[in-house]
């Protein structure tokens, strides 16, 4: 207990130099959190908003040419998917079985285009419960003519007044300001007043917004769209509940009834969704599965699926000629492309920054062990006289490498936690821009254990390495040419 | 009894002869209406005005140069105002179309049934008519629009894969000209109605001087387009690629 308690009063003894090795760790391994963190949390959040929207992590799509040549995508049979789910040990905690279309919502002369879903309300519980609604709600929507749409859909159709104020809006209201303080000849701070006039009519918008919304319940939309088959046709439908949403593509119905418009057979769906329990290694879990599907189906080989879209995957079946069913085992990675890749890549290079940083500290600690054991030369020269082992002498400076690498690097994560806690405080929903990246409006961070871990080990190796040879030569040391040096 | 009988079989031979003269030969008829429109071996072009009418919005005009090939089943549309949508362009080979952008320099793969320029006018309605091919005449019935005898005839597609599952038309009986129809969808609604007021004769070949489209499912949303200076003068092949389009904007 003795050799830690030395090398603790040993750093003491040199707080500034202590103080500044430690801070050029911790401020290596604050990086590291905060980007890494930071990014986790972007991906994890575009992976979270996008599965909920696109229904699943891995999902399924059979298609087929019908006789005018054109590509027919229906989900026939899915027994064989939910078989080898089951056999890989793959956990789910959902399936959906849906058909999607793109339409047009039209009311009162207004018209938006929207992705029209269509749900088994029966089977998919998911998606009632998942649904937070500013009026109505989606009981009783098996069978009826009910639809649900979006605050935004409903805001563009004029069925309910804006919550926001357009840039259109907040370029008026400060001509108007400005007008009217010139006219008062008072001085004035335009940004700050602007800010809260905006603050203010967003408020009483959203209050009014709320006021109104359950008037709308009820009111009659049309939806054209076109069949499977390209026909036109046009559906009537009532709307059942308006949902509050930060970003949204679909307005939903029941299955049945946009299979009928959409020319499919009764019971039919297009799209199959896998909502898995972990969706970490997501690529490797569809790799698994497309390997143990392949007998089953005529599968699109994986070369052509990793790292591709389903719409550009589709639009290249397309264009090829070939008889019978073909069908499609993506996930959600694919379909985000290149936007997951982007965050990958920020995370490893924060890990690489983290490492160029660890380097460079890392010649700092060599030389400043060097010049430590020059100091203390007489020091370790009386220690070995008193009797004290030459391993001890080495484990005294390995120690206070160790006690240097944790000082900097806890502290250094602490505070990459401490910024991203920070960040997590700010509201973002203004930003309907950045919706994709955020959680209920905000940022949140998800650092990754084992990369932290790993880090910490890294950060401890290094640390000693550069300390080791200092360490051995001072263990090296004769005691009574140590005494006799002269600095 | 036996004169009752002769009387009666040749009433009615006599009522059958004279339904089935006054029953139009609707195959005839289509396909005549197809070639009045159908320019074979000549190529056609015509500088098109497109003004569309919104509620709460301003009108917008578009004006384009439109040439068109029917032996080749090709179209090739160049935009020439407003000056912010100048250089954009369709290109229609059967029943493919791409859309061009010059700011972008790339082709968007479209569709022959999605709109023109978010007007009430379709990319369908500047390719060439094939009603004889598409539709099949359910009923049919005589009417008065205006001071025109007229055929009101409902159309119903042959099969699920025509855009239009149903067309009432009406038809001038003197010339088979058609000055109104509707289109409704698989539900049975109406979405649109096409006016014909007035046509224009080109190398013999019937062409619309204006057409009045009304989009049923929105009120108060109108488009008129007008075709001025058609011309059946021969086309250089190369007006009839993709690559016209990237060309123009050069």
């Amino acid at each position: 207990m003795l050799l830690p308690k030395i090398a603790l009063r040993n750093l003491s003894r040199q707080k500034r130099r202590s103080i500044l090795l430690g801070s050029a760790l911790a401020f290596g391994m604050l990086i590291l959190v905060a980007v890494n963190g930071f990014t986790g949390g972007l991906v994890s959040n575009v992976q979270k908003n996008f599965a909920d929207l696109v229904a699943g992590h891995i999902f399924f799509i059979q298609m087929e040419k019908g006789d005018d040549g054109r590509l027919l995508t229906m989900v026939k049979d899915d027994k064989a998917v939910m078989e080898t789910v089951k056999t890989l040990g793959l956990e789910y905690t959902a399936v959906t079985r849906r058909t999607t279309q793109m339409g047009t919502v039209i009311y009162s002369g207004e018209s938006v285009g929207r992705q029209i879903t269509g749900v088994n309300w029966l089977e998919d519980n998911l998606l009632a419960s998942s649904l937070k609604f500013l009026a109505g709600d989606a009981k009783n929507m098996n069978g009826s003519d009910g639809i649900i749409i979006s605050t935004a859909l409903a805001e563009n159709l004029g069925l309910i007044p804006k919550k926001t104020l357009s840039y259109k809006d907040k370029a008026e209201l400060k001509q108007q300001l400005r007008i009217k303080w010139k006219a008062a000849g008072q001085s004035y701070n335009l940004d700050k007043t602007m800010e809260d006039e905006v603050k203010r009519l967003e408020a009483e918008r959203k209050k009014l917004q709320f006021e109104k919304a359950p008037q709308a319940i009820g009111e009659a939309v049309l939806v054209q769209l076109k069949t499977i088959y390209g026909q036109q046709n046009v559906g009537d439908f009532r709307i059942r509940g308006i949902y509050e949403a930060q970003m949204d593509i679909s307005a939903y119905t029941d299955r049945e009834i946009l299979n009928a418009l959409v020319a499919m057979p009764k019971g039919s769906y297009n799209l199959f969704g896998l909502f898995l329990k972990d969706y970490s290694s997501l690529d490797m879990k569809t790799i698994l599965l497309h390997a143990a599907l392949k007998e089953k189906y005529d599968l699109i080989p994986l070369e052509k699926i990793m790292g591709r879209d389903s719409t550009t995957i589709v639009s290249d079946l397309t264009k090829e000629d070939f008889k019978g069913s073909k069908s499609l085992v993506t996930n959600l990675n694919n379909e985000l492309g290149a936007l997951i890749g982007i965050l990958n890549g920020v995370q490893a290079g924060s890990f690489v920054l983290f490492l160029i940083i660890l380097a460079v500290v890392m010649v700092g600690l060599v030389n400043t062990f060097r010049i430590v054991i020059y100091e203390r030369t007489k020091e370790i020269g009386t220690m070995r006289a008193v009797g004290v082992h030459r391993s001890q002498i080495r484990n005294l400076f390995l120690l206070e490498a160790l006690f240097l690498s944790i000082g900097g690097t806890i502290p250094g994560a602490l505070l990459g936690v401490g910024v991203l806690n920070l960040l997590k405080m700010f509201e973002f929903s203004s930003f309907t821009e950045m919706a994709f990246f955020l959680d209920g409006g905000r940022i949140t961070a998800s650092v990754d254990p084992f990369l932290l871990l790993g880090s910490f080990i890294t950060v401890m190796i290094f640390t000693l390495l550069a300390a080791l040879l200092p360490a051995n030569r001072a263990a090296k040391m004769e005691p009574a040419h140590a005494l006799r040096t002269q600095f | 009894m036996k004169k009752i009988i002769i009387l009666f079989f040749l009433l009615a031979l006599g009522t059958i002869t004279s339904l089935s003269a006054q029953t139009p030969d609707w195959t005839k008829i289509l396909t005549r209406i197809d070639e009045m429109a159908d320019f074979e071996n000549n190529d056609f072009s015509a500088e098109i005005t497109v003004v569309s009418q919104k509620p709460k919005e301003d009108d917008s005009t578009m004006v384009a140069r439109y040439f068109r090939r029917d032996s080749e089943k090709k179209f090739t549309i160049v935009l020439l105002k407003p000056e912010i949508q100048k250089g954009q362009g369709y290109f229609s080979a059967g029943d493919d179309l791409w859309f061009y952008d010059p700011e972008s320099r790339k082709f968007a793969y479209s569709s022959l049934k999605d709109s023109f320029q978010d007007s009430d006018a379709q990319n369908s309605d500047f390719s060439s008519s094939s009603l004889e091919e598409d539709y099949t005449v359910t009923t049919s019935s005589d009417a008065k629009l205006g001071s025109n005898e007229v055929y009101m005839a409902t159309l119903m597609a042959k099969d699920r894969t025509v855009p239009v599952p149903k067309r009432i038309m009406w038809i001038r009986k003197d010339n088979f000209l058609v000055l109104k129809e509707e289109h409704y969808s698989l539900s049975d609604r109406l979405m649109r109605t096409i006016a014909y007021p007035k046509y224009q004769t080109v190398n013999g070949k019937f062409v619309p001087a204006s057409m009045l489209i009304l989009d049923n499912l929105k009120p108060g949303e109108k488009t008129q387009i007008t075709f001025a200076g058609p011309s059946v003068s021969k086309l250089p092949d190369t007006v009839f690629n993709k690559e016209y389009l990237q060309r123009v904007n050069q």
